[in-house]
């Protein structure tokens, strides 16, 4: 069984035929809501998407180089916001 | 040793020698070369290190002095503005004094009688010393009056130098001569400064004089005759409208059974909020607080209202239990529908959102100016508008989405401006001078936006506030459906685009108020994504509403 984990990192080199998998992987994952991300057979990490949802896209050239980056950043629905979660609804007035 | 015993002397010995530099300003003025102008200067910086003395000792003091202690704090506060009016009263007087040097005939001055305004000044000087520490509201008046007659006094010596000025003889001297007076009207000015202060000690707050007049007159129609000085006045804060607001309780418990607050500001404004309460008390006796009195003060007004016991929605959900926000939603949704459904008229209207926008994004510049040099960003094939641009072109839409009814609306309803009471289980609405017939949903996403520009860290606070955003959201919902009003949700998303926007004028955490601004971006992008289908299947993204 593998074990929960909160860290993820993936590092590798692509071409841009290759790459296209990754990024469309990725973009599955938006799509259907849930991306599996697993380091070995042991440490897996599991994130859905959900809400709004946060994009930062950094490109950069320095020296001769290229740097892009893109970042994704949103609210987990977790557990721990259903301590409280029973919906504040408002009563129906008798009007 | 208590404050005043610190100061007592020092303060009795800066008016003693503020009043001789005044006296010998008079005599030179009146016998030219009389004395040394060297004199002058030497009294003066003994005055000015009299001041420093009770500035120091006030300054030390204040560190000794808890909050129960407001008295000397307020009395210290007028003692420093007495001391730095006096020592600039004396000021004055050397500066009188160095006009004199000025003139080509020294004995010019003497055709003016400048008796009458050394006078006046005279005679509010001897009020100051027993007037701090008896806090006395009538001799404290009467200090401020003596600015009125000698700024009469400078008019009418004013009038006749202008007048001789046109001869074209003596024109140095006649200048010289308005300086003088000048000086001496400014002196009137300090005086004025003075009373205000000890004014603002006796009563508790800083209060200026036409302020105070207008007070009293609305507390005499009222016929109240306790005298103002047993009234606390309390809990002043400037609102983002521009009113000064502050609560007045009387002391001993007596005639002003009920709190009030008074509101000063644009006469305009106060006369549309007094007239929108009368129609809000008709339509629902209670709602609004009444109204006790109300005074014109030129261009300004003032208003005294009844203070509504209770918390604010706002104080409520920061603070206040899960029951307690349940109680005070249920009663504000109740009370919406029953005045939406007393008010509904089947008039097509239109909000106007983005005109409301367009008409402060000068301010929301003003706070964030970077907002307005983001020119837009493609990526790809994907054009990323700016804010500008999305709102052009979302304008069209606007004036294709008009409500079917309209309601009176309260204009401003955010948490700040409902207060529910719950020994009474009702609420009440208060700021309503924007109150007019319009689409409901204005209010809606007034209120809803109003929830989550409340900054709050603690996760479990910030999930109910979501909730509490989300209910009204649901509320407002239901109301539309039952009344057969299909685009609900588009007129909705405009109006909280408008709102998210607005609101970052009044949020400098640069983060936060980003927050806003994206969602705003957000939301114009569904809705122009939307466009050419029709707008009865357009649903607000709900997770907008939210953080």
């Amino acid at each position: 069984m593998p074990t929960e984990t909160d860290e993820f990192k993936h590092e590798s080199l692509q071409d841009c035929e290759s790459i296209v998998k990754y990024l469309s992987a990725i973009s599955d994952g938006f799509q259907n809501g849930q991306l599996m991300l697993a380091n070995g057979d042991d440490r897996e990490m599991v994130i859905r998407p959900t809400g709004l949802l946060k994009l930062d896209l950094k490109a950069r050239r320095k020296d001769g180089r290229i740097k892009l980056s893109v970042k994704v950043s949103w609210k987990e629905q977790g557990p721990q916001e259903e301590i409280d979660a029973t919906p504040l609804t408002i009563a129906h007035g008798n009007d | 040793m208590p404050y005043r015993a610190e100061v007592d002397e020092n303060l009795r010995f800066l008016i003693l020698e503020v009043r001789g530099q005044i006296e010998g300003s008079q005599r030179l003025l009146q016998k030219p070369g009389s004395i040394s102008v060297e004199s002058f200067s030497a009294r003066d910086d003994y005055i000015d290190n009299l001041k420093g003395v009770i500035e120091s000792k006030s300054f030390s003091q204040i560190f000794h002095v808890t909050d129960s202690d407001k008295s000397t704090v307020d009395l210290m506060k007028s003692v420093l503005t007495i001391t730095s009016n006096l020592e600039r009263i004396a000021d004055h007087a050397v500066n009188i004094v160095g006009q004199t040097q000025h003139y080509h005939d020294p004995s010019f001055i003497t055709r003016y009688d400048v008796a009458p305004l050394y006078n006046e000044i005279y005679a509010a000087i001897d009020l100051i010393y027993d007037t701090t520490f008896s806090r006395d509201i009538k001799s404290a008046l009467k200090i401020c009056r003596s600015e009125f007659a000698i700024d009469d006094l400078y008019r009418e010596a004013f009038q006749r130098i202008l007048e001789q000025l046109r001869d074209g003889k003596n024109t140095e001297d006649l200048l010289t001569t308005i300086f003088i007076f000048r000086y001496l009207e400014r002196i009137g000015d300090s005086l004025l400064n003075i009373g205000e202060a000890v004014i603002s000690a006796a009563v508790g707050e800083k209060l200026k004089i036409h302020q105070y007049r207008a007070l009293e007159e609305t507390l005499h129609d009222l016929q109240i005759t306790a005298p103002l000085s047993d009234f606390a006045l309390k809990s002043i804060w400037e609102t983002r409208s521009g009113c000064r607001i502050a609560r007045i309780e009387n002391k001993n418990g007596g005639e002003l059974s009920r709190s009030a607050i008074f509101k000063e500001g644009r006469l305009k404004k106060l006369q549309e909020e007094r007239d929108n309460i009368g129609r809000w008390q008709q339509l629902m006796p209670g709602l609004p607080p009444q109204v006790f009195g109300f005074q014109r003060m030129g261009e300004n007004g003032l208003l005294l209202l009844e203070y509504c016991a209770g918390r604010t929605i706002k104080e409520l959900l920061l603070n206040g239990t899960k029951a307690e926000i349940r109680s005070s939603l249920t009663r504000l949704t109740d009370t919406l529908r029953t005045i939406w459904l007393k008010t509904r008229k089947p008039i097509r209207s239109n909000a106007n959102h983005f005109a409301q926008l367009l008409s402060r994004m000068e301010d929301v510049h003003k706070v964030h100016p970077h907002y307005n040099q983001y020119p837009g960003d493609q990526i790809g094939a994907v054009e990323a508008h700016s804010l500008n641009r999305l709102v052009e072109k979302a304008i069209p839409i606007e004036s294709t989405l008009d409500a079917s009814f309209t309601v009176f609306i309260h204009g401003d309803l955010n948490v700040d401006n409902v207060i529910y009471d719950g020994v009474e289980d009702r609420v009440h609405f208060i700021d309503l001078h924007r109150s007019t017939e319009t689409d409901f949903v204005q209010d809606v996403a007034v209120f809803i936006v109003s929830i989550f520009r409340l900054f709050v860290d603690d996760p479990q606070v910030r999930t109910r506030l979501d909730a509490a955003a989300t209910a009204f959201y649901e509320f407002a919902r239901d109301f539309a459906r039952e009344q057969g009003d299909p685009t609900f949700d588009a007129r909705l998303t405009l109006g909280l685009i408008r709102s998210f926007v607005t609101s970052t004028r009044f949020e400098l955490e640069e983060e936060f108020a980003k927050a806003m601004y994206l969602r705003a971006i957000f939301l114009l992008e569904k809705m122009l994504g939307h466009e050419g289908r029709p707008w009865e299947d357009f649903a607000v993204p709900r997770q907008a509403l939210v953080h």
